[in-house]
């Protein structure tokens, strides 16, 4: 495909900029797995909390967490990518593209400490503690991270739109 | 005929979950074609009948052996068959929603306020696949399309069984339920988790509409509560009940309650009543432990003495049989104490009873009398050893029968020697 480049006028910054999206939402399926890795987890957790009914109020706590846990994976799997806004080939475009990447690259952060809380649950619970302000904890990890994810919608639109 | 092939998938009913393509599953993709997958779709490409990669949303080019225009040529020495199979299989991963559950049969639970209860439960559920591959090997195997329809039964099945084991170890009283509600569902949902992950799919959501007893169960249940009896209120429970049992009883004429049933509710039974009602609404017994046992003392009236004021029984009971009894100190005592010696308990709740009770006044369980009966000297109806008449047929059992035919069990003449309707002899 590369000699298309020389044939079709613009055709080398179109493919340029497919393949950062490419990159880019490679790196959030990345993401998105690693999230799913979570929910699985939490999901043990869940079934171990009922082979002890007695801790069976719990089970709120942990379903708000795993609503939330799929909302996240779900934003992250189906983001924009930066077509909207019509500025093809447009050094705009281009700029829109690379911030975006940027962006992303601190959903990394985000990630570990999504990790860390849900990694503390599953200790505390194997040590027969009350978990309950943990799933609070993990709830808060996850909001943070759905409202770095609006602030990438916000971010489309100013650089873009 | 095009030379590069272009495969896609749309699903315009919302119910396949897999599909393979080529549809006429000659498994004929041509070298270079075109795989268009849409968001909430894998595909899987196989190969040699190989799962060889699943590929996400985009546009992908498929390599396999079968080259365009050459293919027919190739494949003539198989005939018309190409030796090179390669097809894609389409799995939905977007959610498949609205799939109902229910219990086919009420399942029984042991309940600490109605000792056992049958329940039937029923809601909504939502899941989606998660591991296309896995999915595609396990239930689509090598057909040509799996809808949710094909998976509804092994759902039903899967949520109604982890639903049950999650109920009978944490529900006490159904009553309990409606607080529990958000609790059960959550901990179903995390039990079928791996039901449904073994499958490669993911239950999203899970819905209880209704936990419910059947209907006459509930009916029951809405009189007890019109009664306001609902607190803790457990003798006065057992009012409405021993009520409910000799109700029933009444109406039916062809039993042995029934028979005293209909002459003033028979004086046995009447005199347990107001004890029962006097001990629940006495000052001091509201929500104690429920009297023992429901059988009247034997031979007719209470011991006298001091307890319970005759005019509060009377307002209570609202029976004549309770006219006549006075107030009597120790009543429910010595009561009790001649259930027990009587030995008899119900075959349910081992509710001690006494003899001529066909309703057991703790859990209504209805159990037959073993007193012995005798049968209708003219229509065969069972009735109690002694009875005077038949309540069926109303003939007097304590005059001398007619004799009857040996074969055909019409009446003769006393002493005849051949019956007049069928001619057989009969004995001497």
């Amino acid at each position: 495909m590369a000699v298309l480049d020389y044939i079709i006028p613009g055709y080398k910054g179109y493919r340029e900029r497919t393949q950062s999206r490419a990159t880019d939402r490679a790196f959030r399926d990345y993401l998105t797995a690693k999230m799913k890795e979570v929910h699985d987890r939490l999901e043990q957790v869940k079934y171990n909390i009922t082979s002890d009914l007695t801790k069976i109020s719990l089970m709120n706590d942990a379903e708000n967490a795993t609503m939330l846990l799929t909302k996240v994976r779900d934003r992250l799997r189906w983001s924009n990518q930066g077509f909207a806004g019509n500025l093809f080939g447009s050094k705009t475009e281009t700029e829109a593209i690379d911030a975006i990447a940027e962006f992303d690259k601190k959903l990394e952060e985000h990630r570990e400490k999504v990790f860390n809380a849900i990694e503390e649950i599953e200790t505390k619970f194997a040590e027969g503690e009350n978990i309950k302000p943990l799933f609070m904890k993990l709830t808060n990890s996850l909001r943070a991270l759905d409202t770095h994810l609006n602030d990438r919608e916000n971010l489309l639109r100013k650089t873009i739109g | 005929m095009a030379i590069i092939e272009l495969l896609e998938f749309q699903d315009q009913t919302r119910e396949v979950m897999a599909k393979r393509l080529p549809e006429d599953l000659k498994a004929d993709i041509k070298l270079g074609a075109q795989l268009i997958v849409r968001e909430a779709q894998t595909a899987i490409f196989y190969r040699g009948g190989q799962a060889l990669d699943s590929f996400g949303p985009g546009r992908h080019t498929l390599t396999s052996a079968n080259l365009p225009i050459l293919s027919k040529l190739i494949n003539l020495p198989f005939g018309g068959q190409t030796p090179f199979k390669a097809d894609v299989v389409f799995v939905d991963t977007g959610l498949i929603d609205d799939q109902k559950w229910g219990t086919k049969e009420p399942i029984s639970f042991r309940d600490t306020v109605l000792k056992v209860v049958r329940l039937r439960s029923f809601g909504t559920m939502t899941y989606k696949i998660v591991d296309p591959l896995l999915f595609s090997n396990k239930r689509l195997k090598s057909s040509k399309i799996f809808s949710a329809k094909d998976l509804a039964n092994w759902v039903r099945d899967a949520v109604v069984q982890r639903m049950t084991d999650v109920l009978g170890e944490v529900m006490k009283s159904i009553f309990d339920l409606p607080a529990m509600y958000d609790e059960v569902t959550a901990a179903c949902k995390a039990r079928l988790a791996q039901d449904f992950a073994k499958n490669g799919l993911e239950l999203e959501d899970l819905r209880i509409n209704a936990i419910s007893p059947p209907k006459e169960v509930q009916k029951k249940i809405d009189e007890r509560s019109g009664l306001g009896l609902f607190e803790e209120s457990m003798p006065a429970f057992q009012q409405y009940q021993m009520g409910y049992a000799m109700r029933d009883a009444a109406k039916n004429e062809g039993g042995i309650a029934g028979s005293g049933m209909g002459m003033g509710m028979g004086l046995g039974m009447g005199f347990m009543m107001p004890g029962m009602m006097a001990q629940g609404m006495a000052p001091g017994m509201q929500g104690g432990t429920p009297p023992q046992g429901g059988t009247p003392p034997q031979g007719g009236m209470p011991p006298q003495g001091g307890g319970y004021p005759q005019q509060q029984m009377q307002q209570q009971a609202g029976m004549g049989a309770a006219a006549g009894m006075g107030a009597h100190q120790g009543y429910q005592h010595q009561h009790t104490q001649q259930q027990q010696a009587t030995g008899q308990k119900c075959p349910k709740c081992n509710y001690p009873v006494g003899p001529g009770i066909k309703f057991c006044p703790n859990c209504g369980n209805k159990f037959e009398n073993k007193q012995e009966k005798v049968p209708c000297v003219k229509c065969q109806t069972p009735l109690i050893k002694g009875s005077k008449f038949c309540p069926n047929c109303g003939s007097n059992q304590e005059q001398t029968a007619k004799p009857v035919c040996v074969k055909c069990q019409k009446e003769l003449s006393p002493g005849a020697k051949f019956c007049p309707y069928c001619g057989s002899p009969q004995p001497a």
